[in-house]
């Protein structure tokens, strides 16, 4: 199909606000005597608070409020930001009060004050006396599933959340079909999202006695439910407002302080309070990724066809559940659809530790299940001596497979151009010749790793969007969209896609970027890589409708029939010559002031999107690994993927590095480190938190093998968290290739590296 | 916080506002001193910039000698073609200094007065064999970069009475070289977790001089004159390389740290970084490569 600017490379409609410093963020609502709040965080990982006085706090001067446990509201509530369920069953965990008595991690939130300024409000929480029963602190899956370990939650036995898995298939039966068994064990680490603005929220009362939080959130009408639950009062109550936001990647599709900053201005009659926490805060008491052990096992036939795999995961989620059992789940499930095999268990459990809350982050599970899996696929390949690019050939998915558990159907699959594609574009069959025979102290290797994700939840979770059009009087539209820019570049692509319906250029369309839950129409928000594919289809829905009443509007004008007209470039025309009839400018002045038959168009469409996409995408890495220090060296890097029709090749192509450069931070540096005791955070910081700098990163090579999905109105698919998923197996692989080392866990740091070369005997 | 912000026009000034207030300390370019500030660990009343002091930032040579002002930025340093070309360890760890922010604020002197034991150009002064002058109202006196340290972060130059004014650094001459290596998780932004120094001189194919400086694996930027010693009257082979490389790994005493890497890492690690700094020294100072993989 030819598009005109669906697929362009067009600037995103908010470049310039943001480059000039215009575009405001929640840290940029600024109300007249805007009051402070900060928290006051548990020394101990584990530990119950005896007794507290506050009365010193109160009577510092500039305290407006003192907050503890015993001032908030008695309800346990779920911050994960999922919709509402209807199911009770299938509701999020609610194990947690706003403030606690009882203190789960280094950090836990006790208290809290609000104050003038900064200087008081740390002042006060100095003055704050606390007197803590410390309890022993589990700091690992293990150490908490122990007989007999304190529970951190008192109705979770043996501290395991969730355990919920599947069995596709007979294992037992796939294992005694195998010609050959295989087993591995991996677990990657712990990581935080790290993006660059930190969580930030504001609250006030307004003059109809509402609470309206401004917050930086990807999911706003979600935040305003979760904020009437955890306050136990009627949702519409709430107001919450998204400005600009600076990155989230799932720690921002949680609830992490909005209950807290709307309880704060209610504590002080209603004036504006502003809760913003710092770096070091944020590392702690937001989210952070799950680290996850697995336990392989997979029975292969004589020629490489994978027969059963067994999958048993740990997964440690720390303090609170968040999205914890969520995310043991769908890690199991979206990586499943890329080799279908006869039989698949997959057996998790989600562990509560008393370390920080993991929640949603870049991938959902996928980024741990796939290092998992893709390692020990390449282990696999290479003890059977087969090529592992073949190996996996053999076993990829087609289009027409539909997922025995979820029914989700593969309509569209490029996974085998992709891997052409990369392998082409790294020199693969060149370069493996050449690093055949390396000696020295610096070796040379290629990896590659592939993945399966989804365009959103469906079936799990519902896919709501919703989308409201109005055209103005000079030709020119106005989008709202529920689903919320936190500059992955979403507004940018819907107004691509109405502009491309309307046949108007993207500058006359003005996207409304600012989500407001009392005026924007509902979405669920920014995750599970959902909105160019799941709110693109209302957003055209709500495009193709406005098209119609406005072709029906000039049937009325001329008595050219609407099936016969169309708009291209501004201007209304005949279908099949393209013969201008009028200007739409001037239809638009005439559905606003034609005396008798004025009717301003509008549309407010909601799509129920009962239906998913499968993605699919591979990284190809070429390393250069230092034997006496263990450092390793990506010196290029690829990833290609099938997302479907690509709307906007540029956004596509930032998205990918984004996410590489996430992935190369996951595989050679990332890790928070706790005090191995007392589990006090030693890294909570971006010096000692060894995000990758621009230095660390190599050229980043990006493709796209443009399948057509049918189910989406431009053909597309998801791509926003995918770029991260098989970075780091494919880098693994690449040091495997290089040195003969398997590696089993991350990230692959020097000192690890290097240990693990002397117990291999390589130095 | 501070309330009082003075700048200083000559060392001389610098020396008399600090006696006019007393409790007033000394500021180059902050970059460690406004984090202590910020995070409450030092209490302050008054700084004096020493930044807008003329001569204070010169980089020169002067009768066989490299001058390096107090107050010169690491960007400068390592942006010099002089310094590149006569002190290329120097040149490298000013390189190495944290960020292009950090390197255009952080100076010579603030490096060596903060007094961390990894200090990457400290590290390199150390073992150019820098002499500091370091100016208080009775006088003026001339230290060894190594002898100005007291222990992790305290220096003997009394920021709150005194000015270190430059840095000299002795030319050896013909045959000699110097070269930094660097252990780092990341490129920029990041403490070593192990930083080495090293300056030669070969005579006749016989090396007559050097100096080895490790850290953090003291209190202090380590010299190590263990390692040193072995090269004295040696030519300079792959194998005495080794050996010099293994007195140092003997010699060295890293700490156990989760953040920056283990002890016995780092000792090996040691072997590994003296190993490849000598080489390229050495290589620097005789114009001949030396096979490497023996390390």
């Amino acid at each position: 199909m030819a598009y005109t600017v669906v697929g362009k490379s067009i600037n995103r409609v908010d470049a310039v606000a943001k480059v000039t410093g215009q575009a405001k963020y929640t840290g940029d609502f600024i109300e007249r005597d805007m009051l402070v709040g900060k928290i006051l965080r548990s020394p101990y990982a584990h530990a119950i608070v005896k007794n507290i006085d506050v009365s010193k706090a109160r009577a510092l001067p500039g305290v407006e409020a003192v907050l503890t446990y015993a001032d908030v509201p008695k309800i346990k509530f779920a911050t994960a930001g999922h919709p509402y369920a209807l199911d009770p069953k299938h509701r999020d965990k609610e194990d947690r009060t706003i403030l606690t008595s009882k203190a789960r991690f280094v950090g836990d939130a006790i208290a809290a004050v609000v104050a003038t300024d900064e200087l008081t409000a740390a002042e006060a929480l100095k003055l704050i006396e606390v007197e803590y029963e410390v309890l022993e602190p589990l700091l690992t899956p293990e150490a908490a599933m122990r007989e007999g370990a304190p529970l951190i939650h008192d109705d979770c036995e043996r501290n395991i959340l969730s355990s919920y898995g599947y069995e596709i298939g007979a294992i037992e039966e796939a294992f005694q079909e195998a010609d050959y068994i295989f087993e591995d064990e991996l677990e990657t680490s712990i990581v935080q999202h790290c993006q660059l603005e930190n969580h930030v929220s504001c609250a006030y009362v307004d003059s109809d006695g509402r609470i309206v939080i401004v917050t930086s959130t990807q999911i706003p009408h979600i935040v305003r439910r979760i904020v009437g639950q955890a306050l136990g009062i009627p949702w519409g109550r709430v107001r919450v407002i998204k400005p600009c936001v600076g990155g989230g990647f799932g720690s921002k599709q949680d609830v992490c302080l909005e209950p807290l900053t709307a309880l704060m201005t209610l504590a002080v009659g209603g004036r504006p309070v502003r809760l913003e926490l710092s770096r070091e805060e944020c590392m702690i008491d937001t989210r952070t990724r799950h680290a996850i052990k697995y336990k392989i096992k997979t029975g292969v036939s004589k020629d490489g066809k994978l027969i059963g795999m067994h999958i048993a995961a740990i997964s440690n989620t720390g303090a609170y559940a968040s999205h914890g059992h969520s995310i043991a789940m769908a890690g199991g499930t979206k990586f499943r659809i890329l080799y279908p095999m006869k039989a698949l268990k997959y057996e998790p459990l989600t562990v509560y530790t008393n370390l920080p809350v993991a929640g949603a982050m870049r991938g959902y599970g996928s980024p741990q299940i796939t290092f998992a899996v893709e390692s020990h696929l390449e282990n696999i390949a290479r003890k059977l001596g087969i090529d592992p690019i073949e190996f996996r050939k053999k076993n990829l998915v087609n289009v027409g497979y539909v997922d025995p558990l979820n029914g989700n159907t593969v309509r569209s699959c490029g996974i085998r151009e992709c891997i052409e594609k990369g392998k082409e574009l790294i020199k693969w069959d060149e370069k493996k010749a050449r690093y055949k025979n390396q000696a020295g102290t610096k070796r040379r290797g290629l990896g590659m790793a592939c993945f399966s994700y989804a365009s959103g939840t469906h079936p799990v979770g519902l896919e709501m969007a919703g989308a409201r059009i109005v055209l103005n009087q000079d030709g020119s539209v106005q989008l709202q969209i529920g689903a919320t820019e936190i500059g992955q570049g979403s507004d940018t692509v819907f107004a691509q896609m109405v502009a491309e319906v309307l046949g108007i250029p993207v500058d006359m369309v003005h996207v409304i970027s600012t989500q407001d839950t009392d005026i924007t129409p509902f979405d669920t928000g920014a995750y599970a890589s959902r909105q160019t594919y799941i709110t693109g289809m209302a957003v055209a829905k709500a495009a193709l409708e406005v098209k119609e009443k406005i072709l029906d509007f000039v049937w009325g004008m001329t008595d050219i029939p609407a099936h016969a007209l169309d708009i291209k470039e501004q201007n209304i025309v005949y279908k099949h010559s393209g013969e201008v009839v009028m200007p739409l400018a001037e239809v638009a002045l005439h559905t606003y002031y034609d005396t008798v038959f004025a009717r301003p168009i509008t549309s407010d469409t909601s799509n129920n999107a009962r239906i998913n996409a499968f993605v699919f995408g591979v990284t190809f890495a070429e390393v250069e690994v230092d034997l006496k220090t263990g450092k390793i060296e990506v010196l290029e890097i690829y990833n290609v993927h099938d997302s479907g029709k690509i709307i906007n090749p540029q956004l596509a192509e930032g998205q990918v590095h984004g996410g590489v450069g996430m992935g190369i931070g996951y595989a050679l540096a990332e890790q928070m480190l706790f005090d191995e005791k007392t589990g006090k955070p030693l890294n909570n910081n971006l010096l000692d938190y060894k995000m990758p700098t621009i230095m660390d990163i190599p050229d980043i090579g990006v493709a796209f093998v443009e399948t057509f999905e049918p189910t989406s109105p431009f053909g597309c698919k998801a791509l926003g968290e995918p770029p991260t998923i098989p970075v780091a197996p494919a880098i693994r692989n690449a040091v495997l290739d290089a040195t003969g080392v398997a590696f089993n866990r991350l990230p692959m740091n020097p000192q690890r590296v290097f240990e693990k070369f002397k117990e291999a005997g390589l130095i | 916080m501070p309330r009082q912000y003075l700048f200083a026009t000559s060392p001389a000034d610098c020396l008399a506002m600090l006696a006019a207030h007393p409790g007033a300390r000394l500021i180059a370019g902050g970059t460690d001193l406004v984090i202590d500030l910020k995070e409450g660990k030092r209490q302050i009343h008054t700084l004096v910039d020493i930044t807008r002091i003329p001569g204070l930032k010169i980089i020169a040579e002067e009768n066989g000698k490299i001058i390096l002002g107090g107050a010169a930025t690491h960007t400068q340093v390592s942006t010099s073609g002089l310094i590149r070309e006569k002190l290329p360890a120097l040149a490298a760890a000013a390189a190495a200094v944290g960020s292009p922010q950090i390197r255009n604020a952080g100076t010579l002197g603030g490096n060596v007065v903060n007094a961390q034991p990894a200090a990457d150009t400290a590290v390199a002064l150390v073992a150019l064999g820098a002499v500091a002058t370091i100016l208080r109202r009775e006088g003026e006196r001339q230290v060894p970069v190594e002898e100005l340290y007291e222990g992790v972060g305290l220096s003997k130059v009394d920021a709150s009475r005194e000015i270190l004014t430059r840095f000299t650094v002795e030319l050896w001459g013909e045959g000699e070289g110097s070269a930094f290596a660097r252990l780092s998780p990341r490129r920029a932004l990041s403490l070593p977790m192990l930083n080495v120094a090293v300056r030669v001189q070969v005579v006749e194919g016989r090396c007559t001089r050097a100096r080895i400086c490790i850290a953090p694996v003291a209190p202090q930027p380590f010299l190590c004159e263990e390692a040193a010693r072995v090269l004295i009257g040696q030519e300079p082979t792959a194998d005495v390389i080794a050996r010099a490389a293994a007195a140092a790994k003997a010699a060295a005493r890293p700490r156990d740290s989760l953040l920056r890497g283990s002890s016995a890492y780092r000792k090996d690690m040691t072997a590994v970084l003296v190993t490849r700094a000598l080489t390229a020294a050495f290589s620097r100072a005789t114009g001949r490569k030396i096979e490497m993989d023996v390390e």
